[in-house]
Parts: structure tokens; sequence; C-alpha cells
């Protein structure tokens, strides 16, 4: 965990850093000194690009660990059961109507979730994970539909706007972005870190959860709307960031002892968005490729092992 | 009578699983629940536990009804081990049996001493305290029985069940394990059900069974009592001879 920290800061270091003029550790803390007013590049551009880049990894990561755990499935993360799909089709739509992302991705987050969790209750009243994770395809495949008719109806420069946003950027975040994503994950991360220890217990299933007291009926649906909420407010500063929320609740298992490890996710979520937008930055400036393509790279695979050993092992 | 069930009645999905159930199971001894597959053990033991809703009828722990009970109050009454419940992979047997401990913790603290001394005592009373930092997925079956018996000790509670705790042991494990639960009844005072499929082993082990078919019940009592022709007849519609077990004085099936 401590080396997860220290990576962290050291990849916020080096993103500040890169871009298409390299700023050198004596001019980084020079043009830190001169404040707001002296350095545009750092105060203006990198800084609050850095500080947004942190926040929406952090709140990706620990809105799928929570998912993750919930649903005792590493397949159940937000962006593959369709929530973050949901907020992107709400928030484009809300957009082009004229309202507010924000408020629109919210909306349509929650709502993909709230439809794949009643479609998946088992007659039992709890919750079936595989079936969720069906559902939600489904769900993510439809949102994705739904959006694909938005951008074909929506005029040329509204159109490219939201397939820009559709990518999952960083580019051309300011303070203001930087604000909503620290104003939604510092709040929320924090609430659903501060049930690890129920979720840790859920883990081990609904009969024992609730038998050590846990109220799994009051707690299950409050985690759910809350991690939905988180990753639908980061898909509305930066975009779906493909496989963010996927990749660093397993991850971050590794850190740790094993058990969730929410706070190993939220560090391994802002390495993984820091280290993708500082990739795109550096290895094609000219271009200015999306950060999400650079975590699609690295979750795709991950899909792959995660898979194919849950089929070895017959679980699947 | 410390467990005592009134009409209870349970459906599952719309199909009647308890009729009616009235049923009492006395304190401080082991009681095995007996009956065909599908006949509502499991759900018996779900409802005693405050995890299964009733559509009528009560459950009561001590004259409490159960469903009345505060879920942190019930936890520290009540333990159960659900059938074929499944440990999250690289977890060790004293992070297993450290989570029995949930209901006594206080929220953001850690583990206190006397949550610790606890676990400790629940590994020891199963005889696995060397096993303590293995990880329970590479232990045997035995073993692994064995760890979870000692996460619902340390959890603490006068009233124990155990759902079909000697499942896929072979024999010696098998009366390893209900050895230990009767001693566990003997030593700590504990009313324990537990839900079993072994007659002779259920007789030999439990002080008290009771039968169960479709959901009512056929009869209960001391073994000799309930383990009888008729009610293997009644209970699994096969003939069987019943012969005694002069070492024990207890009951054995023959089935035709």
């Amino acid at each position: 965990m401590a080396f997860a920290t220290c990576a962290v800061l050291a990849l916020a270091f080096l993103s500040l850093s890169a871009g298409r003029s390299w700023l050198p550790p004596a001019a980084l803390w020079a043009g830190l000194a001169e404040g707001p007013e002296g350095n545009f590049l750092l105060w203006g551009l990198r800084l609050p690009r850095t500080l947004a880049g942190l926040c929406i990894g952090a709140g990706l990561g620990v809105s799928g660990a929570v998912f993750q755990s919930l649903l005792r499935n590493p397949l159940a993360s937000p962006d593959i059961v369709g929530i973050t799909q949901g907020a992107a089709f709400g928030g484009v739509a809300v957009q082009l109507a004229g309202g507010a992302a924000m408020a629109g991705a919210a909306a349509g987050g929650l709502a993909a979730m709230a439809v794949i969790f009643g479609l998946s209750l088992s007659r039992a009243g709890g919750i079936d994970p595989r079936r969720l994770v069906l559902y939600g395809i489904g769900a993510g495949i439809t949102c994705t539909a739904g959006l694909n008719i938005l951008i074909i109806r929506a005029s040329d420069a509204a159109a490219g706007q939201a397939m820009a946003w559709l990518a999952g950027s960083l580019n051309g975040i300011d303070w203001r972005g930087a604000a909503l994503a620290a104003a939604a994950a510092g709040p929320l991360g924090l609430g659903l870190a501060s049930a690890g220890r129920s979720l840790d217990r859920i883990e081990l299933g609904d009969d024992l959860a609730r038998a050590w007291g846990i109220r799994l009926g009051f707690w299950r649906p409050l985690l759910a709307a809350a991690a939905a909420l988180l990753a639908s407010a980061m898909v509305a500063v930066a975009g779906p960031l493909a496989f963010v929320a996927f990749v660093s609740g397993p991850a971050a298992r590794s850190l740790g002892r094993g058990g969730p490890n929410l706070a190993g996710a939220a560090l391994t979520g802002a390495a993984l968005v820091t280290l993708a937008d500082t990739a795109a930055r550096i290895l094609a400036p000219a271009a200015l490729l999306p950060a999400g393509i650079y975590t699609a790279m690295i979750g795709a695979p991950w899909l792959f092992h995660i898979l194919t050993r849950r089929i070895r092992q017959g679980r699947l | 009578m410390s467990v005592s069930i009134k009409n209870l009645r349970v459906s599952l999905g719309g199909r009647p699983v308890l009729n009616d159930l009235t049923l009492a199971f006395p304190a401080g001894q082991v009681t095995g629940l007996i009956g065909p597959n599908g006949c509502g053990k499991t759900t018996l033991l779900r409802a005693i536990a405050g995890l299964q809703a009733a559509e009528g009828g009560q459950v009561t722990w001590q004259q409490q009804p159960v469903a009345a009970m505060r879920p942190g109050q019930r936890a520290r009454q009540i333990a159960i081990l659900p059938q074929s419940a499944q440990v999250p992979d690289h977890m060790t047997v004293a992070e297993l049996a450290a989570r029995g401990r949930t209901p006594h913790l206080r929220p953001f603290r850690p583990l206190s001493g006397r949550d610790k001394q606890a676990v400790q005592q629940a590994m020891r009373s199963v005889g696995i305290e060397d096993l303590a930092a293995r990880p329970v997925s590479a232990l045997s079956g035995g073993q692994r029985q064995r760890a979870w018996i000692a996460m619902v000790l340390a959890q603490d509670t006068p009233l124990v069940l155990l759902d079909e705790p000697t499942t896929f042991l072979d024999l010696p494990h098998q009366i390893d394990i209900l050895r230990l639960v009767a001693d566990l009844s003997r030593t700590h005072g504990k009313t324990i059900i537990a839900v079993l499929h072994d007659l002779n082993l259920a007789a030999r082990f439990c002080g008290h069974l009771a039968a169960l078919r479709a959901g009512t019940l056929i009869t209960a009592g001391p073994p000799a009592q309930v383990v009888t022709e008729e009610t293997i007849r009644r209970m699994f519609g096969i003939p069987c001879q019943i012969q005694s077990d002069r070492r024990y004085n207890t009951p054995v099936v023959l089935p035709a």
C-alpha cells in the first residue's frame, strides 16, 4: 500500500511534467511556486487535469470494487454491467437537450442500476450475481445503441463533441471539471470506504452477513446506489474511461491481504488513469488520443484473463 | 425448551415448504434434524436463524420471538453455518474465524483483546490452532469444516445452527466432526441444531432428533423413540429393520 501511494504520487508529478513542453523537476517546482497568475500551463491546464485524473481514477476504482464485493463477482463492475453506459446515454441525452450532463449521467447510471438489480432479484429476495452480469451486458448494449441513435440525429458539432467525450478523455479538463470530480469522488468515496467491513462480510454470503447482524436489505441498495452515482459522476466529467472500474478492485486485492481493499482500489484506479493520460500525452502528443484508449488497452487483456480463469474453474 | 416453533408456515416462490409446523428443541443438547431431501430442513434452520420470513406462526428463542429481535442482538444469540459456504481466495483460518466476531466489533475499531482471545479459544476448541496462518482453501475437507465451525464458535452464541456440517466428508471425518459437536454442547452448554443425513450417526451423537417430511413433523424425541421402522417408513417411504448398537445403546437402521 505504501508502494502504491508512492507510485501514485510519482505518476502525478510525471503527469504535471509531461506534455508538449516537458517540464524538468526544477521548472516544475518553479512553476508551482509562481502561483495561478504566473504560470498558466501548470496552474491553468496541467494541475486541474492531473487532479481530475486522480479523482476520477480513484472514484471509478472504488465504485468497481464496491460492485464486485457486493455481488461477489469480478465481472459485476459498472463498466461491464451497463451502468457507465447508462450514465453516458443519460449525459449525452440531457446535454443535447441543453441540460447539465452531470444530472443526466447520474440519472442514467442510477436508472441502469435500478433496472438490472430489479431484473436480477431472485424469488428468495436476494440478488443473483450471474443473472445480474448477463442482464447488465444487455443493458449496456441497449444504452450504447440508444447513444448511437442520439449521435446520428444530432448536429455535426454536437455529435463531434459527444464522440470525443465518449472515448473517455481528460483533454481540456479545467478547474470546474476537477472540482466536480473531487466533489463527487470525495464524499461518495469516503462514504463507501466506511462500509468496507460490511462489504468484506457480504463476500462470505448473504446468509452469513445477515446472521452477523448486517442489514443487507438496507445496505445493499444503498451501497449500490452510491457506487452507481460515483461511477456516473466520473463518467460525466471525463467520459466512460474503459475498464478502470473493472481492473482496479481485483488488482488492489493482490496489494493487500486478499480481501476487498477499497483504499487500494482507489490508488490503483488513480494510478491507472494518470498513467493512461500521461501516456496519451507522451506517446502521441500531436494526435491527442483520449486516455480511454490506453485504459482499454490495459483492461481488455485483463478481461480475457478473468474470463478464461473463471471458465477453467467452471464458474462461468 | 429453548427454541420453540409454533404453527410455522413458510413458502418459497409460491410453493409451501413448512406447513403449520409446531416443534420445540431442548436447551443444552444437540438436536439432529432428519428427513428426505427437500422436506424443509434448511428452510427451518434459516427460519430459526431469522433469515427466512414466515407467512404465519412464530419462532421463539428463550421466549423471545426471533423475528422481533434487532439484527445485532440476534447475532449475539444465534449463529448459523449455512450449507456450502464459500471462502474467498487466500483467506486464512484465523481470518475466517475472526469474521465470526463481527457482531461483537465496534464500528471502525479493530479486533479487541477479548475478540482475539475468543478467536484463539474457538480455534483451540476445534483443534486447528496450528493451522491459523494457513489459507482455508489449502486445507483438507475435514480441516476446512473445523475452520468453519471455529468461525461459528468465535461468534460466541448460546444457540448454534449447523446446516449439513458433515456432508462431503468421509466417514472418519464425519465421526470426528459429530464428536466435536457433541463435545461442544456438553462442555460449553450450547444448544445445537444440526441438519444431518446419516441416520445412524445422528442417532449416536444427538441427544434429540426431529424427523420431518414435506414440511411437517413426523415425530421428535430421543433417538430410540424416533428411529423406528414406522418413522423411517413414513419419512422415506422405505421398509427397514432397526437393531440396537449395544456399545452406545443407540438404534441402527438397516434398510431393506
